[in-house]
């Protein structure tokens, strides 16, 4: 068991996981090294604090310094859905009240379940290992890797759209049968719609990250 | 090297310069160190993998892999060492400098830090 002073001695260990995942390969070895000796200088000197902040800082400014040449792929990747999020989110203010767009319920019927199946359909390996291809902008795997992947993502924005769908179409049915008085209509409409936007948007993330793992494996072969 | 091609940049030379006062002890830590050191410079260790990288392909540095040290996590050292053209790039800058400041009389302006 690690006693108390070998905790302290280790440097923050996500600021390392993040360096080891921005710095190029060669140079990951000898920068950790560099940082884990001056850290334990600097905890026999100062404050342990203040070496977890200096360590962090540095993990931060070199990391982001490496990491749009190391992690291109990944950079643009979450460049993009930042900007479809931003849109998305701008034509929702514009369109008068944020909070029109959001409703738990719809939210609670689309994702969860979505996510469900695609563990179901595929495997909690295949799952983890779709993400790690992506988020580690991961070259090198097989054929069948990369065809699992998109299936994850395939199955995943599949599920999101018919889930949305599926819950909008049951929404229209009710408010039907219950339309005495068509003064609700609009309120009614307007949020039996949102799981189809739910869907929609998870499918549309999906798509993405499908067809980015379609070009990692095209630059692998 | 020919006439055309360009001087160290300020902070390539002074990584040279440590990498030469250092000898068999230049690696990114010491570097670092000396920087802060000699020069005040706090320099993040990346800023300065990436120049000790850049002199490297130049064919300015030359590096090898060390020993891993328990007070490194168990990580090798990568240690560096000016190469005969480092050494000719640094006499070539200095004396270009030399050469500018020659008959130069600065008058501070009553400006002191």
């Amino acid at each position: 068991m690690k006693n108390a002073q070998d905790v302290f001695s280790q440097p923050p260990k996500i600021a390392s996981q993040f360096l080891i995942w921005a710095l190029p390969d060669n140079i990951v070895e000898p920068v950790l090294g560099d940082l884990s000796e001056e850290y334990l200088q600097r905890i026999a000197n100062d404050l342990l604090i203040s070496a977890k902040i200096w360590y962090w800082k540095q993990a931060v400014k070199s990391g982001i310094q490496f990491m749009f040449k190391t992690q291109r792929g990944f950079v643009m990747f979450m460049f993009s859905i930042f900007l479809f999020g931003s849109l998305i989110l701008l034509l929702m203010v514009l369109s008068g009240n944020i909070s029109t767009f959001i409703d738990i319920q719809s939210m609670i019927g689309v994702f969860p379940p979505a996510i469900a199946f695609t563990y179901a359909a595929t495997s909690k390996i295949s799952v983890h290992q779709a993400f790690s291809i992506l988020l580690n902008n991961s070259i090198n795997q097989s054929d069948r890797a990369y065809s699992t992947a998109r299936r994850v993502f395939t199955v995943l924005g599949n599920s999101g759209v018919i889930l949305g769908t599926l819950i909008a179409l049951i929404s229209f049915a009710a408010m039907g049968a219950n339309m005495d008085d068509l003064s609700f209509f609009g309120a009614a409409f307007s949020f039996s719609i949102l799981p189809l936007i739910y869907g929609t948007t998870l499918k549309m993330v999906c798509y993405v990250a499908e067809k980015k793992i379609e070009n990692l494996s095209e630059i692998d072969s | 090297m020919t006439n055309k091609e360009k001087y160290l940049g300020e902070f390539e030379q002074f990584i040279l310069l440590s990498t030469f006062k250092l000898g068999d002890n230049a690696y990114g830590s010491t570097i670092r160190q000396l920087l802060a050191d000699i020069i005040q410079r706090d320099v993040t260790i990346g800023a300065l993998y990436t120049t000790l990288e850049r002199l490297e392909k130049k064919g300015l540095l030359e590096s090898k892999m060390g020993e891993a040290t328990a007070e490194r996590g168990g990580k090798a050292k990568k240690y560096f060492k000016v190469t005969a053209k480092g050494e000719y790039a640094l006499k070539r800058s200095k004396q270009a400098l030399t050469s500018m400041w020659e008959n130069v009389a600065l008058n501070s302006g009553g400006y002191e830090q």
